[in-house]
């Protein structure tokens, strides 16, 4: 008989994405942010890697390139702390500032906040996966050359 | 000349770090790159001292949010001398593992300068939990250097590194949050202000939390061991990175919480600190003498240093606490200093490993001499003759044991350098020891100054 958990577990993916994008987009004072929605998407990545093996989870695009992801990541970070800087402002000033008039439509707000978080998912993200593919690795390979 | 922003030194490694992170840093062009970055921002450093002695230490809170709402961050004379310090020895470091045959992962580079970052942030923050942000930013890039060299050795030394750590740092979040309940706020001065103004008795619990979180980066007893299975297993360089700039977060750590933010809690914990330095030098010292592994002496004698630096802690008044700021710089380019002397040999490498010894010992002219120096009196003007002969025991002991290894080591008899080059940074590390016991002022200075301002609500 088939197990149905390696079907179950690729149909959790979208949907858990969605709930990821969705804690990074919400993110400010609510719960809610990068980090948490980063995690959840490397968690994801996890369950496939558990459930179907390393070959089965490295079919998506952004497990392969999980670590350059975690530098854009950073870069993104580190750009929008420090780049208002050298329009003058103190670093991680965010824009559009209070009081200024904002972009968007009902609960959406374009903001640099929004992009900073952004940037901190892709780091987690990037970071949970690279380390969970290098265990699958090492055991893999253990596994290879074992008795 | 416009002064130097606070954010020079932070904005630097940081965007340099996430640069060199897509380089391939096997490349000697990209190993000068890192090491340009480090200089940098050791230059940048140096010069925000003028600003961080003046009435008025540079802060600025991010993105010009009230206090409370952003993060403030801000550099008084503690957080500059630690800065520099520890700067300067992941400099050296990077520097040695270069000229030394050249780097082997495509990551070092980019690794010490994220160190290098996350311990100048650590340094200038002035907020609970962005010290915790910086604080695990260095450990990450720690715990990925731990395991360079990649031998099974390395591997078992960097899985010991990273599980005990890990506890560290959940003690230590622990606590933030503990702070945080307890006084509604994360920034630093606000909590100096509750404690003047509500019972600190309620700090007394994330206070012995913090004390735990740094006594494993610091790795005094009996927090201490880890220490000898990483600093013999984890390469040369590796463990002067630990030992030398790494441990700093432990020391830095206790001087910022326990003296600064929650002086009253520092106040209670001082017969504990007395004995827990004390165990500390006597264990460290023994066992450094029973080892014959070199490496195993040395992280032995890091338990002293650790000690001593406890003790000078639990030392009532602004004496100890100079003596505490002292010893940890000092021990800080002793470590970095004996580590690296290791395993390349060579007739530089063998008079730093004497002279970094000697300073470890508290022989002079050394830097080591005026720190310890400085315990002793202070010790004894505050009648603990007890910890004196400690000290004095300590000193005995820890030349005696390093000086053994001159029957077990090859390389400290005889025989060329492995590398060229790699004796000249050692022997820098060595000259700035002996410089700084010749003419003691600016040693003595940062200590005294750096603990000045402390625990006052500015």
């Amino acid at each position: 008989m088939r197990s149905f958990v390696p079907p179950l577990s690729r149909m959790l993916v979208w949907p858990s994405l969605i709930i990821a994008l969705a804690l990074w987009l919400k993110g400010g004072t609510e719960v809610g942010g990068g980090f948490p929605a980063g995690a959840l998407a490397g968690l994801v990545v996890l369950l496939q890697y558990v459930v179907t093996g390393r070959e089965q989870a490295r079919r998506y695009v952004a497990v392969r390139y999980a670590a350059p992801l975690a530098g854009v990541g950073l870069l993104l970070v580190v750009g929008t702390a420090f780049l208002p800087v050298l329009a003058g402002y103190t670093p991680v000033s965010l824009f559009p500032q209070p009081g200024q008039p904002g972009l968007g439509a009902g609960a959406f707000h374009l903001h640099t906040a929004l992009v900073f978080e952004g940037g901190l998912m892709l780091i987690v993200f990037g970071l949970v996966v690279t380390v969970i593919d290098r265990f699958a690795l090492s055991t893999s390979t253990e596994e290879e050359s074992g008795p | 000349m416009t002064p130097m922003p606070l954010w020079g030194p932070l904005l630097l490694p940081w965007v340099l770090a996430a640069v060199l992170a897509f380089l391939d840093g096997r490349r000697a062009w990209v190993a000068w790159l890192g090491i340009a970055t480090l200089a940098a921002t050791l230059v940048c450093t140096a010069l925000l001292l003028p600003q961080a002695w003046s009435a008025h230490p540079p802060e600025f809170v991010t993105g010009d949010w009230p206090v409370g709402v952003g993060i403030r961050l801000r550099a008084d004379p503690l957080s500059i001398v630690y800065a520099l310090v520890s700067t300067a020895v992941l400099l050296g470091t990077l520097v040695y593992e270069h000229v030394a045959g050249g780097i082997t992962s495509r990551s070092f580079p980019s690794l010490v300068v994220f160190l290098g970052a996350g311990l100048t942030g650590v340094f200038f923050t002035s907020d609970a939990f962005n010290f915790y942000v910086f604080f695990e930013l260095a450990m990450t890039s720690a715990f990925a250097l731990a395991s360079y060299g990649e031998s099974p050795r390395n591997l078992r030394a960097a899985f010991t590194f990273v599980v005990v750590n890990l506890m560290g740092s959940t003690l230590f979040l622990t606590a933030v949050v503990m702070l945080y309940l307890t006084t509604g706020t994360l920034d630093m001065q606000s909590i100096i202000a509750w404690g003047q103004a509500q019972d600190p008795h309620a700090l007394v619990v994330p206070g012995t939390l913090l004390l735990c979180a740094f006594g494993v980066k610091l790795g005094f007893f009996p927090f201490h061991f880890w220490a000898p299975a990483v600093y013999r297993d984890a390469g040369p360089t590796v463990a002067a990175l630990l030992a030398g700039a790494l441990a700093n977060i432990g020391s830095y750590g206790l001087i910022r919480f326990g003296a600064d933010v929650m002086p009253q809690v520092l106040e209670r914990a001082r017969p504990l600190l007395e004995v827990l330095g004390a165990a500390s030098i006597l264990y460290g010292s023994v066992l450094a003498l029973s080892r014959r592994d070199t490496r195993e002496v040395l992280a032995y004698a890091s338990i002293t240093q650790a000690g001593l630096i406890i003790a000078a802690l639990g030392l009532d008044g602004p004496e100890g606490l100079s003596a505490a700021v002292a010893l940890a710089l000092a021990g800080s380019v002793d470590k970095t200093a004996l580590f690296l002397a290791q395993d390349r040999g060579g007739e530089r490498a063998r008079r730093a490993y004497s002279v970094a010894a000697f300073s470890t010992a508290g022989v002079p002219p050394t830097a080591g001499f005026w720190s310890k120096a400085w315990l002793l009196r202070a010790a004894l003007e505050r009648g603990h003759p007890l910890l004196a002969a400690l000290v004095v025991l300590a000193s005995v002991l820890s030349l005696l044991a390093l000086f053994r290894a001159y029957q077990r080591e090859q390389w400290l008899r005889e025989g060329a350098a492995l590398h060229r080059g790699t004796g000249a940074v050692v022997f820098a590390l060595s000259l700035a020891l002996v410089a700084t016991g010749l003419w003691p002022e600016p040693l003595l200075r940062a200590g005294r100054d750096a603990v000045a301002g402390l625990g006052v609500r500015r």
